[in-house]
């Protein structure tokens, strides 16, 4: 949890104090909510190799050069009676690698009644009505609109010593490629040191209710300005299951995505992705944990989708419930 | 699993406690499935079972519509543990569903082996201690191109120190409909698990293919599927994947 989360949180809980459970339905002035959008540090500062929780563990690094996402929505329910509800119903396409550490102001809602509410928002796709933010190239925003597409996401993998082992029979190494010794299942690894990925994603998805520290959604003050921000985690694509609260136990791992590089070429595409099923992959071993994505799974396209309907959070590390059915309209 | 705060405890105890609830035991029954002799997996692969066998349990039902950490406690709970056999249709009796009324929007389970936060290792449990300590046994034959592959496999599904240490290995996705108002006299729940999803993905001429000439014109013993070999990972993955089918209001 970083300062801001930690800050976030304190006030949560002070402002429980205040307001008793049941008891902050009684009209008493409006005040306005105020809706940053944040990005995970490692979306900015990319994934180190090492063994601290947040680092990757097979020894790639990993860099983000783009990380676009279409993001608002932003639907909130008074705590007490549901159906007292505001919304911001906008959607940007924004660069989070070009945003304020601090976040992006985005949304605002104003007079809402002062007590506790709910907070909901979605990534949607881009092709629906989203407005481009300065922060993405036009080119990029019609890339996007014309497959609306919900995330566009470019980086790259690098490792000194770094390899690819393809899966053997899906392997399209180059004719003048040598092996250089072999994975867990056998098949032949090549050198490939540094590996680009480009990853166009249609992944969309609600979160919400949000919770931070076991409560749930905000306070609004009589008279004042609450500020809440929808955060986007950012190492989720590398994570080796899908946890659904304390990420602490979880392992950033990338060796599997170097292996989908099947032709050898340095880059990784949506085609060789979805080209190959997990198990086709030795890499996805006991050390990965399946058992609750939020799609079906089949092939390695389907596993990283699966991972970004899981990045949505609340207030830096709060936690989202994916694609519930706590706000869903007519 | 995160602490929780005080103050919320305090709440959630002293003023927010759901009224209205009672107390019920819902009877849980399981089955397997009807296969047939044969049914094709990967590239048309005709194989047929002769065992198929899954430990099941335990089961918890929540209130929200994400289980997991998100469902601190469950609205209806079976914790034990049962020998499910996958190629017999016929409902047996697990046990006995045990909480409150109200809606269940979600679930999440074990396969027999059950992680808890203070071990490293997951509690054993009688399922599946009795397939030898794993949640999945498979024995049958593959008919590869006129190849007879016999085969058998026992897959753990379990958490380790490198997941999610203490929480359930299934759990609902978001993109599945499960929401029941439980009631007084709930009838029974039962589930139905169908052992063909395990194998769909398996590639039989692979493996024969790594036996080498052991295999060539009809394997002599059945191939133990390995650890690192594509058919133990795609039974594997599968049995994350594969759910079973529940139906509410079951009477044997």
């Amino acid at each position: 949890m970083n300062d801001r989360s930690i800050g976030r949180a304190l006030a949560a809980l002070i402002s429980t104090g205040v307001v008793a459970c049941g008891g902050d339905d009684e009209e008493g002035g409006t005040g306005a909510l105020s809706v940053l959008l944040e990005a995970e540090d490692v979306i900015i500062e990319g994934l180190e190799p090492g063994e601290e929780a947040e680092n990757i563990r097979d020894g790639w690094t990993v860099t983000f050069d783009k990380y676009i996402v279409v993001i608002g929505d932003i639907d909130v329910h008074f705590q007490t009676d549901e159906s007292i509800e505001a919304e911001a119903p906008e959607t940007f396409v924004v660069d989070l690698k070009q945003i304020p550490q601090a976040g992006l102001g985005l949304w605002e809602l104003d007079g809402l009644r002062a007590g506790r509410w709910h907070f909901n928002y979605a990534i949607g796709g881009a092709g629906d009505g989203a407005s481009r933010h300065e922060s993405v190239s036009q080119d990029d925003f019609d890339l996007m609109a014309g497959a609306d597409l919900t995330y566009l996401v470019e980086g790259t993998l690098t490792r000194d010593d770094g390899q690819s082992c393809p899966p053997a029979l899906f392997a399209e190494a180059p004719t003048d490629a040598s092996a250089d010794g072999e994975n867990a299942g056998g098949d032949p690894c090549y050198d490939n040191a540094e590996i680009t990925f480009s990853l166009g994603a249609a992944a969309e998805t609600t979160f919400g209710m949000c919770e931070i520290d076991g409560l749930a959604g905000f306070s609004v003050p009589s008279g004042g300005t609450q500020t809440v921000a929808a955060t986007i985690h950012g190492d989720h694509l590398f994570f080796n299951g899908f946890p659904e609260s304390d990420e602490s136990g979880t392992l950033r791992l990338v060796q599997w995505m170097a292996d989908a590089d099947l032709n050898i070429d340095g880059t990784v595409t949506e085609a060789e992705l979805a080209g190959i099923t997990l198990a086709d992959l030795p890499e996805i071993d006991d050390r990965f944990q399946l058992g609750s994505p939020p799609i079906e799974i089949e092939t390695v396209w389907d596993y990283i989708v699966a991972q970004l309907k899981t990045q949505g959070h609340f207030q830096g590390e709060g936690e989202c419930e994916v694609d519930g059915v706590s706000h869903e309209h007519e | 699993m995160t602490s929780r705060p005080i103050l919320l405890s305090c709440c959630l105890f002293a003023a927010c406690a759901e009224a209205g609830q009672t107390a019920v035991e819902v009877p849980l029954y399981a089955a397997g499935s009807d296969v047939g002799d044969a049914f094709p997996v990967a590239s048309g692969v005709p194989v047929t079972l002769a065992r198929a066998e899954l430990a099941f349990g335990p089961l918890y039902l929540c209130a929200g519509s994400q289980a997991g950490q998100l469902c601190d406690t469950a609205r209806l709970e079976w914790l034990e543990s049962t020998i499910v056999d996958l190629l017999d249709s016929q409902a047996r009796t697990a046990g006995e569903l045990v909480g409150v009324t109200g809606r269940v929007r979600s679930y999440m389970y074990d396969l027999g082996l059950t992680s808890v936060l203070t071990q490293a290792n997951p509690l054993v449990l009688p399922a599946a201690e009795e397939l030898g300590g794993v949640s999945i046994v498979l024995e049958g034959s593959a008919d590869v191109a006129g190849v007879a592959v016999p085969f058998s496999a026992a897959v753990p599904i379990q958490q380790t120190t490198e997941t999610e240490l203490g929480a359930p290995v299934i759990r609902k996705r978001s993109d599945e409909t499960f929401a029941h108002e439980v009631t007084q006299g709930e009838p029974g729940l039962l589930l139905e698990f169908d052992p063909r999803p395990l194998l769909e993905n398996v590639d039989f001429a692979a493996l024969i293919a790594e036996q080498g000439d052991a295999c060539a014109v009809g394997c002599e013993a059945p191939l133990r599927i390995q650890p690192d070999t594509q058919a133990y990972r795609a039974i594997r993955n599968a049995a994350f994947g594969a759910r079973p089918r529940f139906t509410w209001g079951f009477l044997p």
